[in-house]
Parts: C-alpha cells; sequence; structure tokens
C-alpha cells in the first residue's frame, strides 16, 4: 500500500506536495535532478568517442579509418577498433494524455504527475547531453518531437508537456506502432500512462518496440484510489472517458474490482517483464526522485546485467 | 361517500411508486467521476441493506399527494347528504298527455285512459313533478309544473286527480307529434339535470298526426312512455263529407265511407236522423270491405234543417254522423252602365249578362243602368261590382267613388275617346288624354302583372296563355297620369290595357279597351268570366266562411268592424272573446254566424279519427323516440342511467374535487419546498474530495 502524499518529505525525498505546487514544470524538473545525480546508464550504440569496446575483424565495406594500424602491423590482421559511446542516447518520452489521467483523488491528477516525471527525465537526461523526444498520445498521436539535444528543444518539449490532457480514451497501440515507424535509430523509450487498457494490445506492439532494439521503460501511473478502492457509499461512477454512468455499490463491487485491477496490473507487469522492458509501477503520492534514482538504480542493475553479456 | 368514476381509484396504487422509490438508495445527486470502469461491473439497483425508508416526511407528503389526486378524479360525493326523495330537483319530471281526441269518445277507452292516468299519479314519488296536458289536434295545459309546485305536498295528487276528473274526451282530431314536441318543450324549460318523463295515454289510432317527430333533438335523459288504451270492440267505419258537383242535384250529397282495417261489419246503411230518433225510414245500405273506402251517394234529404247524415250499423257511433248545412246561395248584384239593347250582340252588354250564370253558392244579377241615371242604388250589401261602360254625368262620380271608397270593385271601360271626361273625374288627378291608339292588325295582351291579386288566379303556366285574344282597337293613355295607378297588363306596343286605381278601400280598374266584338275577341274568350269573377271576389263579400269544418280546426270568422258578432252552436249561443277572428269548434254540429246574411256552417268529426286501426308499430320506431325500456335488462339499464344521472346532480353540485385539487397544489408546494430544504440540507456538511481542482 502506498504513503500518503504529504508524508513523503522526511524519508529524504523531495515532498511531492510541494513539488506539485510549483508551476513550472522545467523548475520542478531542474529541483528533482539537482538534488540527485550521477546518471549511470550505458548506451545500445558502439560509438567512436572516449572509451575501447572491443575489436572486430575487418570486412570489407567497413570504414577503413577505423583499422587500427597498431595491430595490423602487429598482427598482419586487420582490425576495426570500436569504442563505446556515451553521449547520443536517443530517449522517447510516450506520454499518455488520455482523459482517464485527469483523474486524481488528491491535489494533483496522474495527467500532472506523469508531465512531471516526463519533464523531470527529459531534464535529467539533457543534462547529460542525451538526445530527448516526445510523443504525446490519447487515442491517436498528439504531439510527436523527435529526439534532439539542442539548445531550446528542451523549453519546446516542455511547452508541449505542459498542454493539458485532453483526448477522450487511451489506445496504447496506435502511438506505439507509429513510434517504431518513426524512429528508426534504437534509443530508450520510456512509456508513461496509466495502462487502462487492453493488455493483449500492449503486449504486441511493446514486443515490436522491443523487437527493432529499443530500450523500454514502463511507468504505470495509477491514484491511490484506483488501487484501494476505498469507497463507502453507493455511487453513481462516471467514466471520463467512456461518458457512462454507472451505479456501483463498492460494498459489493470491490472485491471483484481488486481482483480484476490487480490480475491487469500482474497481466502488464508479466508482459514487461517477457519483453524485457522495465515496469514500474507509480504512485500519486510517491516523490518523484525516489521514482527516478528507483529507475536509474533498476537501469543499473540492467546495464551491468548488459555488461556481463557484452563481455563475456 | 360515493364515487363518480371510481375506476380512478385505482391510481391510487400508483403510492407504490414513491415507497419504492425511497427504498431504493440511488441517490444521484452523489456523482463520482472515476478514470475508468474497465472493472467495475453495473450494479442493480438495490433496496437498502437496512429495508429502512429515508425521508419519511417527504415519503408521507407524495403518497398523501398521489391518494389526493387519485380520489379527486374519483369524483367523490356524499350520497347520504341528500335525500333525493325530499329534493325537488333530484325527483322526476313528468308530463302526462291524455288524448282527448274524437276517436276516445268510443265506448269503455275514455275509462280506461282515465284509470291509466289515475295509475300514472300513484306511481309519482313525493320529490317528482307533474304536469298534465291534454290534446286532440290542439295541446292545451291542464295542470302546469308551476301550479303542481304552487300546490302544498298533500294537495297536490288530490288536484291533479280533480282535474282529470273534469275533463271529458272531444271531439278534435289528435295531433299526437305537436302533442309530443309541446311536452318535450316544456320539460326543456327549466334547466332539470335529473330524469324526464312523457306518459303517453292516447289510443295510438293511426290517424293521429306523428309530423314534426322525426329527427327532433330529444333533451338528455328524457323517456316517453306510451300507454295505449284498447277498446273493446274493434272496427271502426267512418262518414266523410264530399264537394258537391255543380252539376250534381243538391239534395243527393255525396259521402265517403271508410271501414277501418281491423273492422269486422262490412255492412251498413246510411239514412238521414233527426235528433232522438234512432231508426232511418229512408235508409240505403252500403257494403264497404274492411280497409277500404266506398264513395255513395246520400237519400236525399228531407226538408228541415235537423237532419244528419248518420251510418247505423256501426259499433261506435262517434263518426257516424254527418252535419250538412244547407246550401243558401248568396245574392249579388252588379251594376252596369251602359245604353245598350240586351239583345245587342255588338254591345258589351249582351256579353256581360251572360257571363254569369246562376250557381249553388251565387246568385248573381245584372243590373243595367242608363248613363244619366242617379247612382243611388249602390248601398245594399250585396251590390258587388260596377261596370262603366258608357260616359256618365259628373254629379254621379262621387256616388261611384264612395262605392269604391267602401272596399267595392268599380270597372271603367274606354271604349271609345269619348270616356275621356269620365276617366278624368274618376281619377280626380288632372286631365288624363285619352287617344285612339294605331294598331296594326291586332295587339295582344303581355306584361301580365300576375302578382296583382286580379290575376292571381290566372298564375300558372296552363292558365296565364293571353295571347289567343286579340284586340282591334284600344285606346292609349299616360300611366303617368294616374298617380298610385298600377298597370296589370300592357298591348304588345307598349300601350297600358290594364290598370288598377286604388280608392279608399276598393279598386278602380281602368281596362282601356271595351269587350264587344268590334273592339276585341276579350268576351269571346277563355279569361272573360274568370276575369270578372275574379273582380268581383275583389270586392268584400260575406266573408271567407267555408260550408264545413272540422271539429277542433281553428275558423277564421269574417270581419266586420263595428259589428257584434253572435254565433250560434248545437248546444246554444257561443262566446266569441271580444277581438278574436279565430274560432274552435270543439263540438260537431251546425253554427249560425248571425250578420245582416246569417251564414250556417257545418262542423263534423275530422275523417282521420275514423281510422282507429292502431298505429303500426314500425312507424314509431322509425321515429326514433326515446321509449323507456320495458325487458328486464333494458329496464335496469334505464335505472343504472338513471341512477347515474342523479348521482352526476349531486356530485356536480358538491364539487368535493375542487376542494381536493387545492389541496394536492398545497401539498406540490409543500412537497417542492421539503424536497429542496433536505437537498440543500447536506450541501453545507464538508463535502468529500471527488475530483482535483
Amino acid at each position: 500500500m502506498p504513503e500518503t502524499q504529504s508524508s513523503t518529505a522526511r524519508d529524504g525525498f523531495i515532498d511531492t506536495r510541494t513539488l506539485m505546487q510549483i508551476r513550472s514544470l522545467e523548475l520542478r524538473a531542474r529541483i528533482v535532478v539537482q538534488g540527485f545525480w550521477n546518471g549511470i546508464h550505458r548506451s545500445p550504440y558502439h560509438g567512436f568517442s572516449v572509451e575501447f569496446s572491443e575489436y572486430r575483424q575487418y570486412v570489407p565495406g567497413d570504414d577503413p579509418r577505423y583499422v587500427d594500424w597498431r595491430v595490423y602491423a602487429r598482427s598482419d590482421r586487420y582490425y576495426i577498433k570500436k569504442f563505446e559511446d556515451e553521449t547520443n542516447l536517443r530517449c522517447h518520452l510516450l506520454v499518455d494524455q488520455s482523459r482517464s489521467m485527469t483523474f486524481g483523488s488528491g491535489d494533483w491528477t496522474k495527467a500532472e504527475y506523469a508531465h512531471t516525471l516526463a519533464a523531470t527525465l527529459a531534464y535529467f537526461l539533457f543534462q547529460q547531453g542525451d538526445a530527448v523526444g516526445l510523443l504525446s498520445f490519447d487515442e491517436g498521436i498528439r504531439d510527436y518531437l523527435p529526439a534532439r539535444n539542442r539548445p531550446g528543444h528542451l523549453r519546446q518539449l516542455m511547452l508541449s508537456l505542459e498542454k493539458p490532457a485532453a483526448g477522450r480514451s487511451t489506445s496504447i497501440a496506435k502511438p506505439l506502432q507509429r513510434i517504431v515507424e518513426l524512429v528508426q535509430k534504437r534509443g530508450l523509450m520510456v512509456l508513461i500512462s496509466d495502462l487502462l487498457a487492453p493488455v493483449d494490445q500492449l503486449e504486441e506492439k511493446l514486443a515490436r518496440l522491443t523487437a527493432t532494439g529499443h530500450d523500454v521503460a514502463v511507468f504505470r501511473i495509477l491514484d491511490p484510489r484506483e488501487i484501494d478502492f476505498d469507497f463507502e457509499d453507493a455511487l453513481l461512477f462516471h467514466d471520463v472517458e467512456s461518458e457512462k454512468d454507472l451505479f456501483i455499490d463498492p460494498a459489493s463491487a470491490k472485491r471483484n474490482y481488486l481482483k480484476r485491477f490487480t490480475e491487469h496490473g500482474d497481466a502488464a507487469r508479466a508482459v514487461c517483464q517477457k519483453l524485457g522492458a522495465d515496469y514500474l509501477p507509480v504512485t500519486l503520492d510517491q516523490p518523484l526522485d525516489q521514482v527516478l534514482s528507483d529507475y536509474l538504480r533498476q537501469r543499473q542493475r540492467r546495464g551491468k546485467n548488459i555488461q556481463r553479456h557484452a563481455n563475456p | 361517500m360515493s364515487f363518480l368514476t371510481p375506476l380512478f381509484l385505482l391510481g391510487g396504487l400508483a403510492i407504490a411508486g414513491p415507497v419504492i422509490f425511497h427504498l431504493i438508495r440511488r441517490n444521484t445527486k452523489e456523482k463520482f467521476t472515476f478514470s475508468s470502469l474497465m472493472f467495475l461491473k453495473a450494479d442493480p439497483p438495490r433496496v437498502t441493506r437496512k429495508s429502512k425508508l429515508e425521508d419519511i416526511l417527504l415519503l408521507l407528503i407524495r403518497c398523501t399527494l398521489l391518494a389526493v389526486m387519485a380520489l379527486a378524479f374519483s369524483r367523490p360525493f356524499f350520497r347520504s347528504k341528500v335525500n333525493p326523495a325530499n329534493d325537488p330537483s333530484a325527483g322526476k319530471r313528468v308530463v302526462l298527455l291524455l288524448d282527448t281526441s274524437a276517436s276516445m269518445q268510443r265506448k269503455g277507452l275514455w275509462k280506461m285512459a282515465q284509470d291509466q292516468a289515475r295509475d300514472t299519479l300513484k306511481e309519482l314519488k313525493p320529490a317528482d313533478s307533474l304536469a298534465i296536458l291534454t290534446f286532440d289536434s290542439q295541446t292545451a295545459a291542464l295542470m302546469r309544473f308551476d301550479q303542481w309546485h304552487e300546490l302544498a305536498e298533500p294537495n297536490r295528487l288530490p288536484a291533479a286527480k280533480e282535474s282529470l276528473n273534469a275533463i271529458e274526451a272531444g271531439w278534435g282530431g289528435s295531433h299526437l307529434g305537436n302533442a309530443i314536441l309541446t311536452a318535450a318543450e316544456l320539460l326543456e324549460e327549466n334547466e332539470h339535470v335529473g330524469p324526464k318523463q312523457i306518459v303517453v295515454i292516447t289510443d295510438l289510432q293511426e290517424g293521429s298526426q306523428l309530423e314534426g317527430l322525426q329527427g327532433h333533438d330529444w333533451p338528455q335523459g328524457m323517456q316517453i312512455t306510451l300507454k295505449a288504451v284498447k277498446p273493446d270492440s274493434a272496427g271502426n267505419a267512418g262518414l266523410q263529407l264530399k264537394p258537391l258537383q255543380e252539376t250534381s242535384d243538391a239534395d243527393t250529397q255525396p259521402v265517403r265511407l271508410t271501414n277501418s282495417e281491423d273492422a269486422s261489419n262490412e255492412e251498413f246503411r246510411l239514412g238521414w236522423l233527426k235528433p232522438g230518433q234512432e231508426n232511418s225510414t229512408n235508409a240505403v245500405s252500403v257494403y264497404v270491405p274492411a280497409g277500404q273506402s266506398r264513395t255513395v251517394k246520400a237519400p236525399r234529404r228531407p226538408a228541415g234543417l235537423d237532419w244528419k247524415l248518420t251510418l247505423l250499423d256501426d259499433g261506435h257511433g262517434f263518426d257516424n254522423t254527418l252535419h250538412i248545412a244547407p246550401l243558401t246561395p248568396e245574392p249579388v248584384r252588379i251594376h252596369y252602365i251602359g245604353n245598350e239593347q240586351p239583345d245587342n250582340t255588338e254591345a258589351m252588354r249582351f256579353y256581360l249578362e251572360r257571363a254569369f250564370s246562376q250557381t249553388r253558392l251565387q246568385h248573381v244579377n245584372v243590373l243595367t243602368h242608363p248613363p244619366n241615371a242617379a247612382l243611388t242604388q249602390l248601398t245594399r250589401p250585396d251590390d258587388r261590382l260596377l261596370i262603366i261602360g258608357d260616359a256618365i254625368k259628373e254629379d254621379h262620380v262621387d256616388h261611384v267613388r264612395n262605392f269604391a271608397e267602401t272596399g267595392h270593385s268599380v270597372l271603367l271601360t274606354l271604349k271609345s275617346e269619348a270616356m275621356r271626361g269620365t276617366l278624368t273625374a274618376l281619377a280626380k288627378s288632372g286631365p288624363v288624354p285619352l287617344t285612339e291608339a294605331r294598331v296594326n292588325k291586332y295587339a295582344l295582351l303581355t306584361q301580365l302583372d300576375f302578382e296583382h291579386p286580379l290575376l292571381a288566379p290566372f298564375n300558372e303556366p296552363r292558365f296565364s296563355d293571353f295571347t289567343k285574344i286579340h284586340f282591334w282597337k284600344h285606346r292609349s293613355l299616360d300611366p303617368a297620369r294616374l298617380p298610385g295607378a298600377r298597370v296589370l297588363a300592357r298591348f304588345d306596343d307598349g300601350d297600358p290595357a290594364l290598370l288598377d286605381l286604388p280608392i279608399g278601400r276598393g279598386h278602380l280598374f281602368i281596362l282601356t279597351c271595351g269587350w264587344q266584338p268590334q273592339d276585341s275577341q276579350l268576351a269571346l274568350a277563355s279569361k272573360f268570366v274568370p276575369l270578372l269573377y275574379s273582380m268581383l271576389e275583389l270586392g268584400e263579400s260575406r266573408g271567407s266562411l267555408k260550408a264545413n269544418y272540422f271539429a277542433g280546426d281553428p275558423i277564421n270568422l269574417p270581419v266586420k268592424p263595428g259589428q257584434t258578432r253572435t254565433l250560434n252552436g248545437p248546444d246554444g249561443k257561443v262566446e266569441i272573446p271580444p277581438g278574436s277572428n279565430i274560432f274552435h269548434a270543439k263540438k260537431p254540429g251546425l253554427y249560425t254566424l248571425q250578420q245582416t246574411q246569417p251564414v250556417t256552417f257545418a262542423v263534423n268529426v275530422s275523417p282521420r279519427e275514423s281510422r282507429t286501426a292502431p298505429l303500426a308499430l314500425e312507424s314509431l320506431d322509425a321515429m326514433n323516440l326515446p321509449f323507456s325500456p320495458k325487458t328486464g335488462q333494458a329496464a335496469k339499464n334505464a335505472q343504472k342511467r338513471e341512477q347515474t344521472l342523479i348521482d352526476e346532480q349531486l356530485e356536480k353540485r358538491q364539487k368535493i374535487w375542487r376542494w381536493l385539487i387545492v389541496v394536492a397544489i398545497l401539498l406540490v408546494l409543500l412537497e417542492t419546498w421539503l424536497g429542496g430544504w433536505l437537498w440543500r440540507k447536506p450541501a453545507t456538511a464538508p463535502e468529500p474530495a471527488t475530483e482535483a481542482p
């Protein structure tokens, strides 16, 4: 069970309530990132910059500039020198803008939280010199900013994130399909959504994304009330997306709801695990820096794993 | 408490609605916006677990409101409040229609009718009101509703019985249709909403007149009860006077004998009887089969006034006697002024004297005077017409004008231009130029004014053709010179042929030609005699009395201003109310109007009354009369309808529904206020956070 929203400050993290009261999204992101640092991540690309990675035998067609002549002098064989590229990580933030994201039982909505999270990630990556892109979606694509690391790009990204969530329903399949088509170069794909859509759609499209070689992280933003469904009286529930009304008596419906909700969450997690994507359920009362550090830690672990796999 | 429309009480079941709605905890005002319903399933509305009613007061008001509405629509009323027996307006209004026509004179019939009338009186309840009408050809009120109500309740029935005992069957014809319509009008007079009834006591004979009943819009709640009385012996033969033919012998009067369809006797005798006499010596026997009629010549009438033509051997004697007025021809004197020989066929006198023949009704005497004779004889009442065929002396003009002014006709024939002076003197409107007209071969009459009473008898296509009469000569005058003159006919050359110049109460007719063969063919034409008679009739006569009337019919007595009229009937002198000219002869017999020339006329029973066979029920059914039902189920239905009418009336008077509607409106206001107050009340409590700001 997540903690209440106001009790997060004592754990050394930034108080989410205070943070969310800041109007500027960029400022929020800066505060989160400044109180925290040292991004450790690895690029899935082999670049030619600083750190040597490995040798590979020359095959015709390789650029002769990267032939290590000293090795040739020693062994009379052509070897290509490969380096790890630390700077050109391309990250795409996929932010859900559907109406279900406008729900929030506390002082802020899931959409606001998601935007702050996206902004924080973007700021953090931008600071490292990584290229950050944005794709916001609801039932279709709303905004698309390609991943860049130009001055001013971050500002544009923030502006785009500040737009309110106005879409109707959540359809993950379409934006995922579109991003596969749009982004040819491999990179990091961060999906920020409440995933309130059928899981089978998610699985198929995530599979395509990972198959293309992208690194995928899924942040599932949830309201605490969605998780524990603590309602007392019978209410007329209004679906923000479908505009339908349903009369629900929590006394009888809660059990069933919790069961189905948990099943859905488990299924989403299982899909992510199966595809090797990071799955991070986030509740609205969780401090953002904690979320970020959790993610980075998880990523670091994965990074080591990658390295281990990379260097036998 | 009773209800006019009790089915509406079922609407009270709607109370179940608010009770159920209050039991269901489905408060739509608590709407919660949620991110997604994909994990939720529709939950059917459930009755509260506690089965506890919420907002008891509101529920009570709503239930009461529905109950009050249902009650109001069922239109309740209190029957016990008004006892219909004591309420005059709740009672029945009954009109008793009693037939007093001549056919009721049949043996035993009148007693039966009176018994039936008494039975009807016995059936009356204290709350009922009664009017008694008698009818033959006229309808008369024996007791009106206001007279009934004026009497104290215990005196009403005895008074009604007394007035019933006082009347007897009369001699008139029976106009049942008129009587029923009069009764219906009487019932409609005041707006009585309770049941209305017309009780008709009649012999329902075939001869009853039913005109006016068809398609009448009968008042609501009215019923007609027919109580027909039947004589012990069926069948009846009757006598009817037939008009005398001019050619027939005055003493052998033709009569028509009718025998009713249900008659058993077909052999009768016809003869003259004196009052008190029972058998005739010179009776002839007549055979008339049932349902047929025969015209026979009555035996020669014996000398004397008081003989009556009587049909013998008929069971019912009321219509077996015919009173026949003796024919007394009216003496008429026509004066002709002309200097002509009686046998000169070229002169007008010759044709005039032959135009008037002696008839049974008139004895016309044409008197010829020379133009210079003094006209002092025109003062007798039988002086009717003056024809001026030659120029008269100016001294005599005033006599002629006086004669015309007293309502007689004067004919001036302008047979030559020499008549100019007479014309000018008679017209008294200045000199009237008179010239001989130029006639090409012959002239014809055109533009006849058939609207004028003189020519009105010719106003039929078969009589209106005057083109066969040729006029060889005629005089021409300007009608504008005769102020007030009306041109009745013109010649085809445009000159007036016949003019009417009214003088006083009489007429001066001016013919611009003569009828001697030298002038025209008029004297030889078929129009000549009728034209002269028409002129004669225009003058005042002894009146338009006919020789024969039917009992009960209105008789228009001739008007003679300043003259006292005495009428002698079969029972002696008959009073004629002053100022009234209409006389209803109640009894058959001979009546004599005493005036300068006594006139006798006969009053007989209407021949329709002789048709005593019962009226075919089909003809009554065809009238679509609102008869009161007789059979069990229909009578029950009628009683039900009657009760419904009374109930409706009670409900209308009490109008409880109005108060119930007022209560309902107050309850609606209370409910609205209370509902609003209850709704606002929880709104003051801190509201749980539902949505982000």
